[in-house]
């Protein structure tokens, strides 16, 4: 049975051969049904397809490969009616997609626009002392990256093999190629409630959601199906996804007890964003509001966090929930100290991080670093895959100092 | 639409729709005024000074247009009152001398009875003014007065002029809108505004390397009073530095001003950056309103490094930009009213044709 792709929408969920495919020009029209037998998959693939629209996405159709490529999806529509049982089992909704082509990967190359600089930081590090980062897609070959000459660092993702550049000039705009069936490989993605989401639109789970680039895995903690508030993170050692190291947010040493709402504010695949809000407190309901912004990069070990507290200035924390021996990290260029590391190996073989660029208190017995009397605390989770014996850009020092080397990114698609 | 410009008069234009009551519109009379609030209020419940307080926007009547039975009352912005910019208006006719004046006293001399003076704060600089007026508009005067002194002004909806330096008059800073064309949204910190329209003009045409100050002195000739300049690193195509001269001829600005007024001058006549931003949503009031500043992401081109910014989880590098005019449709759910010169109210507002 032939598959179809348009964008991330069948990637998880299979999306069946369409039962007409429309070219005039550089515009296609793809008319199909969307079959799974689950009505809440039919339900989920329609909502992806339709967040689609306006989207630069790689499309591939195992039927006719000369489909294949980069589009934009000018318009997607849903037909759910009961004449096809669209909402039950075995049902079927119509669907149609209108695509502009761009081109295939012989005549496209994918530019990624950066602007970045160092963040704000008390530790006196300057962009130059920074280790900005960028990742194409796994498998993305002819990496231009201007006029820079970064550091190649090789990591294994859940996808495969990512090249990593570090250092990169992050005024310049690298180019790179990759075939449109492995452009969402190695890519930021967000699942929610199991499913994969192509767009911002999503239910309200924050008791099932992922946050993934094939490196970092986060999830939710829960208690009898709950959330608990805790994170659930994940890093992948280059076989396999290693056990879950858990973190807390505390605020004026009370735990962060549960996350009321998830929203997704980004969702691209060099970088996806999530929010976690919660009330300050259930019963009776309040004024304030407690707010994670979690952030994830194509090709990152870590994620980078913002949490924001609608009240007066209060204590919070980052911590790891089961106590931990930790170690201060200084990197090169750094006036002191900005995150610590665990000391030892863990079971996995690796070595948490917890790094903030703001004024902080660090507790090296426990793991824990605490910004004092704010409403706004950034930090950053990471691991050093590997522990002790972590490759060169792996490492705590250059993890920290790839977090402060900001970099935001936009990807577009351009004729060689 | 109500079109609202810094230091200047503006214009509106409320549409009317075509079962407007004869009797309601025949009340509408040149040289009263347009008041509008975000929200429709019971106009009867409330004094004229307390509707003038809250209102977002009034402006001053200056003619009906009558098309297929539906009218349009058009008219200014409060700044007209100063006078317009045809020079024609209040005139000051008695002469204003002014040696050594602070902002306040200057406005006690320059302001006419239609606007009064409100909430006014000296410059940061300290610096006086000594000049004087005659035979001109106080919009003008006052305008030539802010120019020498570095301040700006603002004229309330409720008659009342504001004026000091532009970080204290208006939000220039701590900017709390970000325009953006992909992922606004809320923000405990901003507000995050989408974005129908970006467009970013480069203009060199306005750029001057020296602006010069001169004396009429009324026989033919001419005294230059002073003289700024700036350095610069364009060249003609044969090597040489560029060099361009705004030449201004202002006999009131006193020898003691000369330098901020100059300098003032210069800082105006620069490769222009203009950017064009539209929005859908309506969110100009009194946390944003014409005069302060925003923020826009658009990279490559809306992009500043040297601002830094965490909005919804990401850190970013906007481009803080001035909001000098700003056009803003009337939308359901306002209060127009028209009032008379007497202060007495008449509700419009179930018969505006809103325009989104």
């Amino acid at each position: 049975m032939a598959s179809l792709t348009i964008g991330r929408v069948g990637l998880d969920v299979t999306l069946e051969h369409p039962y007409s495919w429309d070219s005039s020009g550089r515009s296609d029209r793809v008319r199909g049904y969307i079959t799974d037998s689950t009505v809440a998959n039919r339900n989920a693939i329609r909502s992806e397809l339709v967040e689609q629209v306006g989207r630069l996405v790689a499309v591939t159709w195992t039927k006719d490969t000369t489909r294949d490529g980069f589009y934009i999806v000018r318009s997607a529509s849903v037909r759910s009616d009961v004449n096809r049982k669209s909402f039950e089992t075995d049902g079927l909704m119509e669907f149609t997609v209108d695509l502009d082509r761009i081109g295939s990967v012989g005549s496209v190359e994918l530019q990624s626009l950066i602007t970045g600089t160092v963040v704000a930081n008390d530790f006196g590090v300057i962009t130059t002392e920074t280790k900005p980062f960028h990742a194409p897609s796994v498998g993305a070959l002819t990496y231009d990256s201007g006029s820079g000459a970064p550091t190649v660092i090789e990591r294994t993702t859940s996808d495969g093999a990512i090249t990593v550049f570090e250092d990169i000039t992050d005024t310049e705009n690298p180019t790179w190629s990759v075939s449109p069936s492995t452009y969402y490989s190695g890519a930021a993605q967000i699942k929610v409630s199991s499913l994969l989401r192509s767009g911002l639109d999503a239910p309200n789970d924050p008791e099932d959601f992922e946050l993934s680039n094939g490196l970092v895995r986060l999830k939710p903690g829960t208690t009898a199906s709950v959330s608990d508030g805790t994170l659930e993170v994940e890093w992948y050692d280059g076989s396999a996804w290693d056990t879950a190291k858990v973190f807390y947010l505390t605020h004026a040493t009370v735990q962060i007890p549960r996350w009321h709402y998830i929203t997704i504010l980004r969702n691209t695949p060099e970088e996806c964003r999530i929010r976690l809000v919660r009330d300050a407190a259930e019963s009776p309901p309040t004024s304030y509001r407690h707010i994670l912004d979690i952030s994830l990069r194509r090709g990152s070990r870590f994620l980078a966090c913002y949490y924001t507290w609608t009240n007066t200035a209060i204590d919070m924390q980052i911590r790891v929930e089961t106590n931990e021996a930790s170690t201060a990290v200084t990197p090169t260029g750094a006036t002191g100290t900005f995150g610590i590391r665990a000391t030892s190996n863990d079971a996995s073989g690796n070595r948490f991080v917890l790094a903030c660029p703001k004024t902080q208190t660090q507790d090296l017995t426990n793991g824990r670093i605490t910004q004092a009397a704010t409403t706004t605390f950034p930090f950053m989770i990471g691991s050093e895959v590997g522990g002790s014996g972590a490759a060169s850009g792996d490492q705590a020092a250059d993890l920290m100092l790839q977090y402060l080397g900001w970099v935001s990114e936009t990807v577009r698609a351009v004729r060689r | 639409m109500i079109h609202e410009a810094v230091m200047a008069q503006g214009s509106f234009d409320i549409p009317l729709t075509v079962d407007t009551p004869w009797p309601l519109l025949s009340v509408v009379d040149d040289f009263g005024h347009i008041v509008i609030t975000d929200q429709w209020l019971e106009t009867g419940l409330f004094s004229d000074a307390a509707i003038l307080s809250v209102a977002r926007y009034s402006g001053v009547v200056l003619g009906v247009v009558y098309t297929d039975g539906k009218a349009q009352i058009r008219g200014a912005g409060m700044v007209w009152w100063l006078g317009n910019e045809s020079d024609v208006g209040p005139i000051i006719e008695a002469k204003q001398s002014m040696s050594g004046a602070t902002l306040d006293t200057c406005l006690t001399n320059l302001l006419p009875s239609a606007i009064t003076k409100g909430s006014v704060s000296e410059p940061a600089s300290a610096v006086t003014y000594t000049g004087q007026h005659q035979w001109e508009t106080p919009l003008s005067a006052i305008r030539t007065v802010s120019a020498a002194l570095g301040t700006e002004f603002r004229v309330n909806p409720d008659g009342t002029l504001d004026a000091a330096d532009s970080n204290v008059l208006f939000n220039i800073d701590s900017p709390t809108v970000v325009v953006m064309r992909d992922g606004w949204g809320s923000d405990p910190t901003y507000q995050g505004v989408p974005s129908d329209l970006i467009q970013s003009t480069r203009d060199a045409r306005t750029y001057v390397t020296q602006v010069i100050l001169l004396q009429d002195d009324l026989d033919g000739t001419f005294t230059n009073k002073g003289s700024d300049s700036r350095a610069t690193t364009y060249k003609d195509i044969h090597g040489n530095a560029m060099t361009r001269t705004f030449l201004t001829v202002d006999n009131s600005v006193d020898a003691t001003a000369v330098t901020t007024f100059l300098a003032t001058e210069l800082s105006e006549w620069v490769v222009e950056d203009l950017q064009d931003v539209d929005t859908s949503q309506v969110h100009s009031d009194a946390t944003f309103a014409v005069g302060d500043s925003f923020y826009v992401w658009d990279p490559p081109v809306m992009v500043d490094l040297t601002n830094q910014i965490t909005f919804r989880g990401d850190i970013i590098h906007p481009k803080k930009l001035r909001l000098l005019e700003a056009s803003w449709p009337l939308t359901d759910g306002m209060g127009v009213y028209y009032r008379d010169k007497d202060g007495t109210y008449t509700d419009l507002s179930r018969f505006v044709a809103w325009e989104k």
